[in-house]
């Protein structure tokens, strides 16, 4: 019995060991960027679905790598760029695509490698401008900037600049025009070009035609109607002897041809660039929309929740902190969900993170308010500023008059601006009774103001917030100053509320500046239970709490927001962000109560030893 | 002493005193969880943080003491007759000690454990290769030698009396003989009643975190819900299994039950194995062997006092001791039952040395695969297992193939933990309160195994994790003075056996004797 389990145990071995053999895997290999990764991962996904084994994506870190690797046959196929695939055979690219696919065909095939059918877009060099900007100048087609370009300015990276046949200087001089300044960037750091573009620091700036931020921002490429720019349309390259050895590799990622466009790519690069979504689920929810797999093969994981209030996660503070978080939590999906306390559903443990503002965290039940150390803020996505929006009428002669405000519009009960309204009725003396709006989106409350159900609105929104923009354009309402808040005690009493003051022309129709109140916006985690000491390890121990968000967490999740800044002083921070405070020079004897406790385990071991050495009774 | 009447259930001051604050102290946590969870785990955390270096001290002593046992003058004193047979046969007694001395914990903490350390080590930089090897080094501090040393002092102080000097198998019996008269019954009848407490409250208090173990575990294999109504299902069906099993005795249910425990986890354990990065796992292992032997002299006497890390032992190696002595007492005279007719040394190497290398290979095939899926796989494992470790255990089976049924031996091998616990500990209770009975009554395993579910049951209603855990290790410390009394009673007695040092006559004690030779 024993030896014929022992012969069936080797000869599963063996044949398990026969079917790792390196022939029969597909080896799929990636460039190291989002647009790679992405194709490279639809092609390992459909060759799994046509029952091949399937080694990769493996990444390689420059074009020359995994060319050199597919040459060697460590890699069978991975998505190129037939541009590319000409200059690395030191030819001059085409702006023909099917001329250069042609010739980079004929040039390829003695090396026993083929260009499979072209996935259907191109990712070009392109000039970007701001949707807006082009419609005011009148812009469509480079030609279109020949005549303006000298009073225009233009961001690129360095590598462009230095290009002999496609960069910078030959494409001015086969236009003819020149611009009014240059800026360049590293090659690195070649997002920074769409800041620069967004805060009207240039006004066209060089990009690639497939990125993910010209949808969203909703850029305008210009048209490159001489044709300057060659092609870089993407196809996959392979081994021609892994086509033939797999005979259905070949059907299997040709599934893929003519199927994505550059909105498509566009689209999918944004969600890994921008979202921080993982390649490998991106690919698959885009071969699922395409219909080239079925349904039921997403991971059924369950996704890993962000616990934010209505009007939070519905502005752009939402966007931010659920890309970092998608980058701290790698191949999990990550989803805001909408709550009426947050921080509750962190502490039941339905929730990992809450996003929610620093006043969240204190109990306002009491005359003074008192932090609720259960919870630590992890990361800062931003900050709210509060915007009590009235009737313009309000104001008589400059400063307005609150208390002829009677009815205030805010979010539901327990949400984060009805808390903030109670606050300030409290702080600034107001008289005004609570209108609680059940949506609780910045739009529903200012809403109620335009229905006529309430006097004044409470919005809280990062400043320039579009919903509030929009809603104080169309009606005469403004955004009333908060002048009194500094008065009295309010600064002390409500520490997390800062000073604000909304800089001129922010809003329409607002010619000063105004005050008003700030609040810090972070992601917020469990903090480390502190009174026990017994940890909730054991043989048959289950965990009595929910840890916090490891340090190496709190640190990716605050490099993933751009710019972020320290968590408010006033607020409990995770130790990986808190500060190393000073101690005071400690007492020589800092407890007399352990000392007295440790005098008498040494007793106890002192007699121990004297009971163990002491003669035998008779 | 005992008065047992026609039905089996012998009532003597022990079980009565015992049974009385039993009583009091459970309706204490049922009507004031809060007070009692307090002033419980009060007490031991101020213990643990207070007297740190006594606790790590003292199990590390425990560590030593086995190791002359096994290898000093006393190895070959059998625990029995000079020509006894061991009563069960090696393999059974290595699987019923590890299956009643270890707990769901192992699959729990299996990738989790070394995962924490590796991500964050204490005083070093976490996530580099130093960390990994660090990271199942401390890891098999927490669950190696120290563990079951602990298990094998407590165990041999009482076989050597129950079975060499044919006296009762009671916690009180190394005591009584340290102290003679009138002073030894006393300071006995408290040491047992202390014990009773302990493996009662130790025992109910980790059953019923158990049970939320295998519920949650039911969750994440299964998809069934999270309520009282499910803890409670649970609950029955562990209170049938137990019951059966420590009814039909050590050599029927108990034995059968450890050996099914034993073939599960060794399944588990293969599949995570060969179907994970073999060679990796392997490597990880032998590594591990060398780096933790060559510096457990270093780790056994590691604290942090320069490094201001006082709290990362009290949260982890102290608590792991603070759980090995609170299942002291009842695994003791559980081992100790079923060692009947073994040498010292053999006794030592078989509780000490065998299950240890068990999770060592154990820690290195979970820790290892943990290890590879966060840096040669894809990764995200760690974040789970900071999230929730239950949650975590799931997510790290379904990196394998035929998850489905990982999780089935999983959830399986978590409840039948549990029950070879249980049912070691009301076997012994019941010894515990009949004289030390090697067969105690059917009726009086009823009672003590009855109480126990009722305790448990209570605890799962209280919804409160923390009263499980308060209940599960209270025990401990109070008892470890017990232990080294009993330690005391019993080095003073085998001394007697040494043939080859003149016995100190002088009344002067036994270090004035040596000087003298």
């Amino acid at each position: 019995m024993f030896k014929r389990t022992l012969f069936a145990i080797l000869a599963v071995t063996l044949l398990a060991a026969g079917c790792s053999d390196d022939n029969q895997s597909v080896k799929i290999g990636s460039k190291n960027f989002g647009e790679s990764n992405v194709l490279s991962h639809m092609m390992a996904i459909l060759a799994k679905e046509q029952g091949l084994k399937v080694e990769g994506p493996v990444e390689y870190a420059s074009t020359q790598a995994i060319l050199a690797a597919l040459k060697q046959g460590d890699v069978d196929v991975y998505p190129d760029y037939n541009g590319t695939g000409l200059v690395m055979l030191g030819q001059n690219p085409i702006s023909d695509g099917d001329k250069a696919t042609e010739r980079v065909k004929s040039l390829y095939e003695p090396l026993g490698l083929t260009w499979l059918p072209r996935f259907g877009f191109a990712n070009n060099y392109g000039l970007a401008m701001r949707t807006d900007r082009a419609k005011e100048l009148g812009l469509t087609t480079m030609s279109d900037l020949v005549a303006q370009a000298g009073s225009l300015r233009l961001g690129i990276e360095d590598d462009f600049q230095g290009r002999p046949l496609d960069g910078l200087t030959p494409m001015l001089s086969r236009y003819g025009m020149a611009f009014g300044s240059v800026e360049v960037v590293k090659l690195d750091d070649r997002a920074k070009l769409y800041d620069m573009l967004l805060d009207g620091k240039v006004d066209v700036a060089e990009v690639y035609t497939t990125d993910g931020q010209i949808p969203d921002f909703d850029l305008k490429i210009l048209q490159d109607d001489l044709q300057f720019f060659p092609v870089y349309q993407a196809a996959p390259l392979a081994r021609a002897d892994a086509l033939s050895r797999h005979a259905n590799l070949g059907g299997a990622i040709g599934a893929l041809a003519g199927k994505i466009d550059a909105a498509l790519m566009q689209k999918l690069n944004a969600r890994v660039e921008v979202e921080g979504r993982s390649a490998e689920s991106v690919a698959r929810n885009a071969l699922l929309e395409l219909g080239l797999i079925k349904g039921g093969t997403v991971t059924t994981d369950e996704p890993l929740q962000v616990a934010s209030t209505s009007s939070i996660a519905a502005s752009e503070l939402a966007t931010t902190a659920l890309r970092a978080t998608r980058r701290a939590f790698p191949g999990r999906e990550v989803k805001v969900s909408t709550e009426g306390n947050p921080l509750d559903k962190l502490a039941s443990g339905d929730a990992r993170l809450a996003l929610v503002g620093a006043d969240a965290f204190f109990d306002l039940s009491g005359t003074v308010p008192s932090r609720n150390n259960q919870f630590e803020a992890v990361a800062v996505a931003g900050q709210n500023v509060v915007h009590l929006v009235g009737k313009s009428n309000l104001k008589s002669g400059g400063n307005p008059d609150l208390a002829n405000i009677k009815t205030l519009a805010t979010g539901p009960e327990g949400s984060d601006t009805s808390r903030l309204a109670s606050i300030l009725i409290d702080g600034l003396g107001m008289q005004a009774t609570l209108k609680p709006i059940e949506a609780g989106t910045p739009e529903a409350v200012i809403e109620a103001l335009t229905s006529g159900q309430a006097d004044a609105a409470l919005v809280v929104a990062p400043l320039g917030n579009k919903a509030i923009t929009q809603m104080i354009d169309g009606v005469l309402f403004a955004v009333l100053p908060l002048d009194a808040w500094k008065e009295g005690a309010n600064l002390v009493r409500f520490p997390f509320l800062r000073e604000v003051r909304v800089p001129a022309n922010t809003y329409r129709v607002q010619r000063s500046p105004i005050e008003t109140l700030g609040v810090q916006v972070v992601l917020a985690g469990m903090a480390p239970v502190t009174g026990d000491a017994v940890g909730d390890q054991g043989p048959s121990s289950v965990q009595t709490s929910i840890p916090p968000i490891p340090a190496s967490t709190v640190k990716t999740l605050g490099d993933a927001i751009p710019g972020s800044v320290s968590v408010d002083p006033t607020l409990q921070q995770s130790g990986a962000l808190a500060p190393a405070l000073p101690q005071p020079p400690a007492a020589i004897n800092p407890a007399a109560d352990i000392s007295v406790l440790n005098l008498a385990i040494v007793l106890l071991f002192i007699w121990l030893f004297w009971l163990y050495g002491r003669p035998e009774h008779t | 002493m005992s008065d047992s009447n026609g039905s089996g259930l012998s009532v003597n001051t022990v079980f009565m005193v015992s049974m009385g604050f039993c009583v009091a102290i459970g309706a204490w946590g049922l009507i004031d969880p809060e007070s009692m969870t307090g002033t419980m785990l009060g007490f031991t955390n101020y213990m643990l943080k207070s007297g740190s270096w006594a606790w790590l001290f003292l199990c590390t002593c425990f560590l030593f003491l086995t190791g002359y046992m096994a290898f000093g003058p006393y190895g070959k004193i059998r625990l029995g007759a000079d020509d006894e047979e061991p009563e069960f046969s090696t393999a059974s007694w290595i699987a019923m000690l590890f299956a009643g001395g270890m707990g769901s914990g192992l699959l729990l903490w299996g990738a989790a454990e070394p995962m924490y350390h590796y991500i964050s080590p204490p005083g070093m930089e976490g996530g580099t290769p130093a960390a990994a090897r660090q990271a199942l080094v401390i890891t098999n501090l927490h669950w190696g030698l120290h563990a079951w040393s602990i298990y094998a002092v407590c165990a041999l102080v009482i076989a050597y009396f129950t079975f060499r000097r044919g006296e009762s198998s009671m916690i009180s019996t190394p005591i009584k003989a340290l102290f003679p008269g009138q002073t030894g019954e006393g300071v006995g009848k408290i040491a047992d009643i202390l014990a009773v407490l302990s493996v009662v409250f130790g025992l109910a208090g980790s059953l019923a975190m158990g049970t939320l173990g295998v519920r949650s575990g039911s969750f994440y294999a299964f998809g069934t819900s999270q309520t009282v109504t499910a803890s409670m299902v649970i609950l029955a069906i562990l209170f049938v299994c137990y019951m059966l099993s420590a009814t039909t005795g050590v050599d029927k249910g108990i034995k059968i039950l450890s050996n099914i425990n034993m073939v599960i986890a060794v399944l588990i354990m293969l599949l995570v194995l060969f179907a994970g990065p073999t060679q990796y796992i392997l490597e990880a292992f032998i590594d591990s062997v060398g780096a933790y032997f060559s510096s457990i002299f270093i780790m056994s006497f590691k604290l942090f006092p320069f490094e201001g890390l006082t709290g990362w032992s009290a949260g982890w190696t102290l608590t792991y001791l603070i759980w090995w002595l609170a299942w002291g007492p009842f695994i003791g005279i559980f081992v100790a039952r079923i060692s009947r007719g073994r040498t010292i040394r053999e006794f030592c190497i078989g509780v000490v040395m065998v299950p240890t290398l068990f999770s060592m290979l154990w820690f290195a095939v979970f820790g290892a695969a943990g290890f590879y899926i966060e840096i040669h796989g894809g990764g995200g494992l760690k974040e789970l297992i900071f999230e929730d470790v239950t949650k975590a255990l799931f997510g790290f089976l379904s990196y394998f193939p035929a998850g489905n049924i990982l999780n089935a031996l999983a959830v399986t091998l978590m409840f039948v933990f549990l029950v070879t616990s249980a049912d070691s500990g009301t076997f012994v209770l019941s010894m515990m309160t009949t004289d030390g009975n090697l067969n105690p009554p059917v009726m009086q395993k009823m009672v003590w195994g009855s109480l126990i579910a009722a305790l448990t049951a209570g605890t799962l209603f209280s919804g409160s994790v923390t009263v499980a855990k308060a209940m599960a290790i209270t025990g401990a410390i109070p008892f470890s003075v017990i232990v080294m009394l009993q330690i005391v009673g019993f080095l003073r007695e085998i001394r007697k056996e040494r043939t080859d040092l003149p016995k100190p006559i002088e009344a002067r004690g036994a270090a004035v004797g040596q000087a003298e030779t």
